[in-house]
This record gives C-alpha cells, structure tokens and sequence, in this order.
C-alpha cells in the first residue's frame, strides 16, 4: 500500500508571546490525506490554519510530534532539508498570490521548480504546459502588474502544480476573488489536481468553498476535530 | 530558472539604483585605467627615450639627471659646454658604434632647437623602436651648412609650421630672434617621447648663429661673402687642376662637408664680426658661462653633450669608467640609470595617485553593499517566496552574492570601455599637447580589474548576504505581517 501524499501525528507549534510565555498555536493530534484526496480544513481566523501549512510544509518547524510527506518525515530535520523537501513533494498557493514582481509569468511558473532537484531542462516547457493548462498561454511575458488578479491567481495555481507535487497546499486560495472568480479558480484548482493525482490540502473559513469538498476537517484554537 | 537569471531580474526590477551602482564603480574603474595608461605612457615616454643612447657625454659641472634631461628631454639647461675634441674623440673610439652632437641653447616658440647631426635620427627610436628618421613627413635635413630645419610633431601642431615653412629662432626663452632663418623640410612622425617637441638643425648651421640684432640682411650678406670665398678657392683649385670640392657640391651644397672647411668657409663668427661671447673673452654675444648655450666655433664654444651609441650595451661601464679617467672636463652619464633614478623620486607620487584611485574604488564598493543591504530590507518579501517555493538558505545566499557580482563585473566592463575610450579620445591630444604616448588597447591589466573585482563583489556582497539568509520566512510571506 502506498505512503499516504500527508500523515500528521500529534503536531503541536507553540510561539513565545510579548510578556515572555508561550501560546500554543496548532495542535493536531491525526490528519492523514492520501495521494489524488481532496480535503478541506475549516478553521476561524486565529485558529492557525497558516501555521498548520507552514509547519506542514517545513517553512516553520514543529515543536513536537510527527509530520510526513510523500513518506519522508519533515520534522526532526534540519532547516535546508525541510527546503529540500517541500521543493520535492509540495506545491504551495498562497492567499495572496506570493508572485515575485520582476518576474514574468512564466518566470514565476518556472521559479516553482527551479529549487527541486533533478528537474533538468524540463521546467521551462512544464510551466509552458502548466500556463495553458490555466489558460494564460499568451500571457508568458506579463509580469504580475500586467495580470488581472484573477490572472495572477491562475499564475499562482500554474506555479503550485506545474511540477506535479506530491501534496498541494492552498490558504485560502479564493479569498482575495470574487464570487464568480472564486468559483472558476476552485474548478481550475481541482481539475488541475484530479489531473495531476496530487493530494490537496485547502484551508479556509468560506463555508461556500468548503462545501466544494467531500471531507472537511475543522481546526480549533489549539486542537482540531475530525 | 536559474539563480543567475533571478539575480539579474532582481538587478533589473531596480533598475535605477543598480544603473547608479554600476557608473559608480565604472566611473572608479574608467579612472584607474586612465590613471594607469597615463603612468604607464609616461614612464613609458622616458624610458623608450633613455633607450636611445648607451651613454651621454656631458660637462662635469651638471648633474647626470641634468645631462639627460637636458639632452634627451629637452627639459632646463645643460649646466656648461663640452669641449669639441669630446665628440672627435667619442667618435674615434673603437668601442662606439656613432656618436650624436648636441648643441643647444636656443628656441623657438618655446620650443628647444637641437644643433645635432643627422645621426640623431638614426640613434633615437619611439615605443616600437623604429628609428624618429623612418616615416618622416618630408625628408630629414641634410648635414652641413645647410639652413634646414626637421621638426617634431607636437611642435608643428604647436607652431604650426609645416614643410616649407621658415623660422626664426630666440636665444632661450627670450624675444630677440637671431637673424638666421632655416626652412622647414620635415615634420618628424608623433612617436611619444621628447622628440615629438623639439626642433633640430644641423649643428653647422647652429654655430653659424648668433647675429644679435643683426637681421636677415647681414645673414644674406655674409652668405654672398661665404659663396665669392668658395667661388675663389673653386677657382684657383680649378687652376690647379684639382677638384678638391666636388663631393660636396655633389648634393647640392655650394659648401664642404668637412670640419676644417666649415670652418673655413661655412663660419660666420670671425673676431672682427662682433659676435661676442664671454667664454671667448674677445667678443660681445652675451651668453653666460655654464648655460650650455654654443654659438662661436665648435672648437671655441665645444658643445652641449655628446650622444654615444655603443656597438655592445655590455660596454657601457667600462665606457663610463674610461670616460671618468680618461676625459677631464667630460663626463659620461648612463641615461637608463638616471631615468631610472628619476622615477624613483616620483613614482612614490604615482602609487599615491594609484591608492586614491583604489581609495574610490572602494568608496564605490562600501556605497554598493550600503544600497544591497538596504535593499534586502524591503525584500524581506521577496526573499521569503523564494524560500516558500523550495529556496535554501544557500540558494537565497548565492543570489544575493551573484547580485554584487553582477553589479561589479557590470561596473567593471563598463568602467573598462569608459576607461579605454577616454584614453583613445585623449591620446591624441596627450600626444600632441604633451608629448605623452598612451597606449590604447586591452591588456592583461583589465583581466586582473575584473578578478579584482570579482572578489571586491564577493566581499561587500557577503553582508546582504548573510542578512538574507537570516530572513524568516514565515513572517515575512503576507504582505500585511
């Protein structure tokens, strides 16, 4: 049987407040996703959704407890391993696009790849693929001020899964759209996904967008429940 | 994607300041090539010139640095006379190859006129050794009592004689023209040393000088008595059925090549002529004792110095040692050894001049890494999207230095072009304004700004760097944290 693409044990991040304590921010007792599974976590603000994908994704470490990606363990490791890791297995969208200014739209397709190892010359005709895929095919030379942000966000989605990662972590990818742009990003999202048989992983609290999703975990300050 | 390429994209999304950083370094860069090719023309300029003789002969009572300035530079005076017999005896000298008369002491629009042979051509070479009489515009001036003048290129430009032109020259830097007028029959090609500003004249014609205030006119009229004298001796030798003279007039002289027929038919300075000179005590040419400045017979007044090719290099000391034995009031100065010696009393002004240039330089650097690191700042953002999509540390590092390398290499060959262009727009005006030949052109000293600078980027660029590297990530990836 197959590595799950995302297993969470007992993840606990806690930060260290202004009068010198500590405030837990995610504790997360099970989460398992497996390869191709689509799933939603609700959460309200505060909650720490974004914390959860960061540590999920090695961005910030764990305190405590066990998080594997594609079977390889993303805690205990060391800051440039972690950044190995996510640039191997992970594709990241971000809620407010995270596209680089000075650089095209494919540019910002490409950079998606440019940290995983062994892509080879491959990348530049991935992004290629993966901007059509979205329909910008004949926006490769805009940069990011050039874009509509329904655009930008399509760039966004192309950079996440053009290297066909392994888990695909999105916050709240629609909130800075409107309704009917929200809509047609998530159809995008989700076809792109089903297509490229990655785990998606969204967090949000647009109960309109969760609805979308066939299991929804909800996170709760300090602890989530199934 | 590679990081170059993200590197020069986050160089080009700052286009401004990163056009200011690289003038500035290209601007340090341009100034030291300039500064350098100018030194290096320079010294260059003197060394080629010192090349030209393996020795100079020249009075005691001045400074060997003296003698050479003087003879080979045309720089101040000679410090006194030689006797003639100095030359005759250079001349017979088995260990000389040629020896070069000079006789100087007069001007020309502040220009030295050289009384000298036709040798001098020969002796002295520009920066490619190729010999000041090659390649001359005209013809250099035939020896003898002939009133021709070959003159350097930065003194026609100056002067603006050209071939054919006539002259009138000055005693020393003063306004009364002798009455001598000579005819320009070449302009000397530009070679870059001290040639380019002198005029020379054949030493015949030099001791014929010194008519003060006496004018053309006394000059016609001493060469209608000079040709009825020749006409005279040519008739009676005709008689007596000799044809003493025919050599000469061969090459269109009406007058003998040979010393002693210089003097007697080609010499204008006779006891009763009034031309006085204190050295010979009987008449009234006002010529201080010691200024070198010849004009008399060349066995009266002698002259400045004494140019000496040697057929071997190799025998230079000894031929100086001879000389410090041998010649009395002559002494034989090395003008390598002195050119030499001179720079190294102002080269310590040439390094100061190369440190402020460096000094710049770095100015420009510290100013580079000041601008990278404030610029990190407000790509705390930037960096941390980088990181976000699979950047490690390193590869947020190495971008940060490939950046102050771009900037520096930009900088570099900027400043390269900047500097070699400046140098082949002023070469030419150096040239003839200055007699300084600057040699225009890459060398192996722009590779090693460039690997200078390629270090210099790696240093300033180490600091942003590492503020890049400590970024975090996660603070840093929501525009409103």
């Amino acid at each position: 049987m197959p590595e799950p693409a995302l297993r969470v044990r007992d993840l606990r991040k806690s930060f260290r407040d202004p009068e010198g304590g500590t405030f837990v921010a995610v504790e997360l007792p099970s989460l398992d996703i497996d390869r191709g599974e689509v799933v939603g976590l609700r959460g309200e603000s505060g909650s720490g959704k974004t914390t959860l994908l960061h540590v999920i994704s090695g961005i910030l470490p764990a305190d405590s407890g066990r998080v594997e990606v594609a079977g390889e363990s993303m805690t205990g490791r060391s800051e440039t391993a972690r950044d190995a890791l996510r640039a191997r297995h992970i594709g990241y969208l971000f809620q407010t696009f995270n596209l680089l200014p000075g650089l095209t739209a494919l540019e910002n397709v490409q950079l998606g790849m440019t940290f995983r190892p062994r892509m080879g010359a491959a990348p530049r005709q991935a992004a290629i693929d993966a901007l059509a895929r979205v329909g910008l095919a004949d926006r490769h030379g805009y940069k990011p001020s050039q874009l509509s942000v329904g655009q930008q966000q399509r760039v966004a989605i192309a950079r996440a899964l053009a290297g066909h990662p392994t888990l695909v972590l999105a916050d709240e990818p629609t909130s800075s759209l409107d309704e009917a742009r929200a809509e047609q990003c998530l159809d995008l999202l989700l076809e792109f996904v089903r297509e490229s048989q990655a785990a998606l992983l969204v967090v949000s609290h647009d109960e309109r967008l969760l609805a979308r999703f066939a299991r929804v975990e909800t996170l709760r300050a300090a602890e989530v429940t199934a | 994607m590679s990081r170059l390429r993200l590197a020069w994209r986050s160089l080009t999304q700052r286009r401004l300041s990163s056009a200011l950083t690289i003038l500035s370094i290209g601007l340090g860069v341009a100034l030291t090539i300039a500064i350098m090719a100018l030194r290096a023309g320079a010294e260059g300029s003197y060394h080629n010139t010192a090349r030209g003789y393996d020795a100079i002969l020249g009075p005691t009572h001045g400074s060997p640095l003296q003698i050479v300035l003087n003879t080979m530079f045309h720089v101040g005076d000679a410090g006194g006379t030689i006797p003639w017999q100095a030359y005759e005896d250079a001349k017979a000298d088995g260990q000389v190859k040629y020896a070069v008369p000079y006789a100087v002491g007069d001007m020309f629009h502040g220009h030295h006129v050289v009384g000298t042979s036709s040798l001098i051509f020969k002796a002295l070479e520009d920066g490619d050794a190729v010999p000041l009489g090659e390649e001359v515009r005209g013809r250099i001036f035939t020896d003898g009592l002939n009133w021709e003048a070959v003159v350097g290129s930065m003194c026609a430009a100056r002067t603006g004689l050209v071939r054919g032109s006539t002259f009138r020259v000055t005693h020393g830097v003063g306004t009364a023209e002798h009455g001598e007028t000579w005819t320009v029959v070449g302009i000397l090609r530009p070679t870059g040393t001290p040639a380019d500003r002198a005029i020379f004249i054949p030493i015949e014609t030099f001791y014929e000088i010194g008519d003060h205030g006496k004018g053309a006119d006394y000059q016609a009229e001493r060469r209608k008595e000079r040709e009825a004298e020749r006409e005279k001796a040519a008739a009676e030798a005709a008689a007596k059925g000799k044809g003493k003279n025919d050599g000469s007039a061969g090459h269109g002289h009406a007058h003998a090549d040979n010393d002693d027929e210089q003097d007697d038919n080609g010499h204008a300075h006779d006891d009763d002529e009034g031309h006085a000179h204190e050295e010979g005590g009987e008449e009234g040419h006002a010529h201080e004792e010691g200024d070198g400045h010849v004009h008399g017979t060349k066995e009266e007044l002698g002259l400045s110095a004494v140019g000496i090719r040697l057929k071997s290099p190799i025998l230079r000391l000894r031929f100086v040692a001879d000389m410090r034995s041998d010649r009395g009031p002559v002494q034989a100065v090395i003008p390598q050894d002195q050119v030499r010696e001179l720079f190294d009393i102002i080269s310590p002004l040439g390094k100061l001049l190369t440190w402020i240039v460096i000094m710049m330089v770095i100015v420009a650097g510290i100013g580079t890494m000041v601008g990278l690191y404030n610029t990190i700042h407000g790509r705390r953002r930037e960096i941390a999207i980088l990181r976000a999509v699979g950047a490690k540390p390193l590869d947020v590092f190495v971008i940060i230095i490939t950046e102050a390398l771009l900037l520096c290499m930009l900088g570099g060959v900027f400043g390269l072009l900047l500097g070699h262009a400046t140098v082949i727009l002023i070469a030419p005006f150096l040239l003839t304004q200055a007699g300084v030949f600057l040699s225009a052109g890459f060398s192996a000293l722009d590779a090693w700004i460039l690997l200078v600078l390629v270090g210099f980027g790696f240093i300033i660029g180490l600091l942003p760097a590492f503020q890049g590297l400590r970024t975090p990530v996660a603070a840093n990836l929501h525009p409103t944290e």
